[in-house]
């Protein structure tokens, strides 16, 4: 247990000083299995395996499915068409804004890929119809993290794989609370933004042009929102595996973004592919590194004496679900999302279990947690990528960014911990599980 | 270092008040550098960086024939389920022999271009350039150290399950297909890294250098 400790200390210097979390992981694993004695040459099979099962192949292919999408132009569609809704109210945009990235979540799976197609293009036009900036950007990160809730998410798909749990559980797991959330986010940006005076609002337009409105804005982002009909249609009523409705998605993605919004090109094609595989090879190293680190742990049965020491330290349930959020939201800081999954699911969900928490339930905690460490600075990483498109200062966006997650995301994060039946409602209507 | 000073004394107050810069205060962090090396290196290192180029052309093509090979063998298995209602086995060890390709080529290509999943708050601590660039180098002398002892098992399993021989279950291909890209993968990866510690190095010296001059 020391070894351990002393090696995640050691991950954690190394995070902090910038090295790569797969190579930090890789470090650790290395310190780790040299201490305790494990045999390096014994954790390489069962990494190789792990990252080459089947169920992960669902990975590359959600992200080239999404990649596509946003290449092909969907961001302009969706922004417009839920602009239609709600635009021409004070504050409308940053309501556009939220909802527009739980969409985007459920055709890219990715809060990067939302940060960098929604905000860049929502940041910029909410500061110049009189947003303040640092409400922009907080708003931006805070709602990027709904894509991680959202399915097909890409921490979820690496938390059931490595949970050894139902890919298609995982993902309904957090979807209600990835709904409620977004309504939240919708709700506390009017609020804040009510005594704002600098806010440009559109003039209202007649109920029937407005009607018009959201019917032609509809009708371009129809093939957008059609996609993510295809992936939970095809998974859930049992057409296809998760890796397969990726497969199909990304198929649709093709003919959609040469043939309907014609943002693909012979041109960029390749180069968007390339980028997906950039975006799954860093993720794949993260992940290699860290089901290395993973068989070490397991192989000196640190998961089962982290279960036993928590116990030990309380029996009280929600005790025990306290600290686990604690453990998470540190592990969110330090870590990226899917980094964030892995460890979760080899080191708290075993204690999970033992205080007699849902296995599914334990994913909708971990994607609903891990979002909320994901903006919660010192270390942020998509606060920071938002902070990058409007240039901002932290003292600019911090306290929108804590007013935010404070009144929002902190409270989601303990009603799904602790109202199991909002995650475990859906898996049970839809898949049966028990 | 020349800047012109961006202080000015504030309006209304007589006294020497001044507005804080940040700018002057606080040198802009230095950017993050990939394995390719520009300007001066780039001209003394120009056989490596053709090599490397030809290199990057074989990968970017290979990324993109796998990707789009593994898309369209799990499309193919939805399609001969529920059109021909004859699913064919082999194509899920077909698709992670790309995926496989796809994923360790993948790693390679991120090494390239220096976008590996990072945190970290060093900028925010260490505000002299060189100091940044200096920890900077040694995080990717000790990636190295990890990317060549877990290479180094990897490219020996990966041996192993050649020279043994063994076959796959369905389509009875050698299982060395797949694990022969954790060779490609990881050595591709650790050259990847090498290179990048030559250019952090050389940028190093060349503004320890200059530090020097000032």
């Amino acid at each position: 247990m020391l070894i351990f400790v002393a090696s995640l200390g050691l991950i954690v210097v190394l995070l902090l000083a910038e090295m790569p979390i797969a190579f930090a992981f890789g470090i650790g694993a290395l310190v780790f299995g040299a201490a305790s004695g494990s045999d390096v040459s014994f954790l390489i099979p069962f990494a190789y395996q792990t990252t080459s099962s089947f169920a992960l192949l669902a990975l590359p292919l959600f992200v080239m499915a999404g990649t596509l999408m946003a290449e092909g132009g969907i961001s302009d569609r969706l922004l417009a068409f839920v602009n239609a809704f709600v635009g021409r109210l004070k504050g409308g945009l940053g309501a556009v804004t939220v909802v527009t990235c739980a969409l985007f979540g459920a055709i890219s799976g990715s809060s990067s890929a939302a940060i960098a197609a929604i905000g860049q293009i929502m940041i910029p036009r909410m500061i110049k119809e009189g947003y303040p900036a640092g409400h922009a950007t907080a708003l931006v990160a805070c709602s990027s993290v709904l894509a991680l809730m959202i399915p097909p998410s890409i921490p979820m798909i690496v938390f059931a794989v490595t949970g050894g749990l139902s890919v298609g559980a995982a993902f309904l797991s957090t979807v209600i609370p990835g709904a409620i959330l977004t309504f939240v986010y919708v709700c506390l940006n009017f609020l804040f933004l009510r005594n704002v005076d600098t806010i440009k609002v559109e003039e209202k337009i007649p109920f029937r042009e407005s009607v018009g409105n959201i019917a032609k804005t509809g009708t371009e982002a129809f093939w957008a929102l059609l996609m993510p009909i295809i992936i939970l249609g095809t998974i859930y009523s049992g057409i296809a595996t998760p890796t397969e409705a990726a497969a199909i998605a990304l198929v649709y993605a093709i003919p959609v973004g040469f043939l309907f919004y014609r943002g693909l090109t012979i041109r960029n094609f390749p180069s968007t592919i390339a980028r997906a595989a950039i975006t799954t090879g860093s993720i794949i190293a993260v992940l290699f590194f860290l089901f290395v680190m993973s068989r070490a742990m397991i192989l000196q049965q640190v998961p089962k004496e982290v279960a036993q020491a928590l116990v030990a330290l309380t029996e009280n349930r929600v005790l025990v679900l306290l600290i686990i959020n604690v453990i998470l939201l540190l592990i969110g800081m330090i870590v990226d999302d899917v980094s964030g999954s892995v460890l979760a699911a080899i080191i708290l969900l075993p204690v999970a279990k033992e205080v007699g928490v849902h296995p599914i339930h334990f994913a909708a905690i971990v994607g609903t947690n891990l979002g909320l460490g994901n903006v919660s600075p010192p270390c942020a990483p998509m606060l920071y990528m938002a902070a990058g498109v409007s240039k901002l200062t932290l003292d600019k966006y911090v306290v929108p960014t804590m007013k935010l997650l404070c009144l929002g995301h902190l409270p989601m994060v303990l009603v799904v911990t602790f109202v199991p039946e909002l995650s475990l409602a859906l898996p049970r209507l839809v898949l049966g599980i028990e | 270092m020349e800047r012109e000073s961006k202080q000015r004394p504030r309006s209304p107050v007589g006294a020497a008040s001044f507005i804080f810069d940040p700018e002057l205060s606080d040198p802009e962090p230095p950017e993050h550098l990939t394995a390719i090396p520009e300007g001066a290196l780039a001209e003394r290192l120009r056989w490596i960086v053709s090599a490397e180029a030809v290199f990057e052309r074989i990968l970017y093509v290979f990324i993109i024939l796998f990707g789009l090979c593994l898309a369209a063998l799990m499309f193919a298995q939805v399609v001969l389920r529920y059109v021909f209602a004859s699913p064919f086995v082999g194509i899920e060890e077909l698709a992670l022999l790309f995926g496989a390709w796809f994923y360790f080529l993948g790693v390679a290509y991120v090494t390239r271009n220096g976008e590996h999943i990072h945190g970290g708050i060093l900028t925010m601590v260490v505000k002299n350039p060189n100091s940044v660039r200096g920890v900077r180098l040694l995080m990717t002398v000790l990636g190295i150290v990890a990317c060549a002892v877990f290479g180094y098992y990897a490219i020996r399993y990966a041996l192993f399950e050649i020279q043994t021989g063994r076959l796959s279950s369905y389509m009875r291909w050698p299982k060395g297909w797949w694990s022969a890209s954790l060779i490609f993968g990881f050595t591709g990866t650790a050259v990847y890294m090498v290179l990048q510690a030559v250019n952090q190095f050389a940028d190093l010296l060349a503004h320890l250098g200059k530090e020097r001059e000032d």
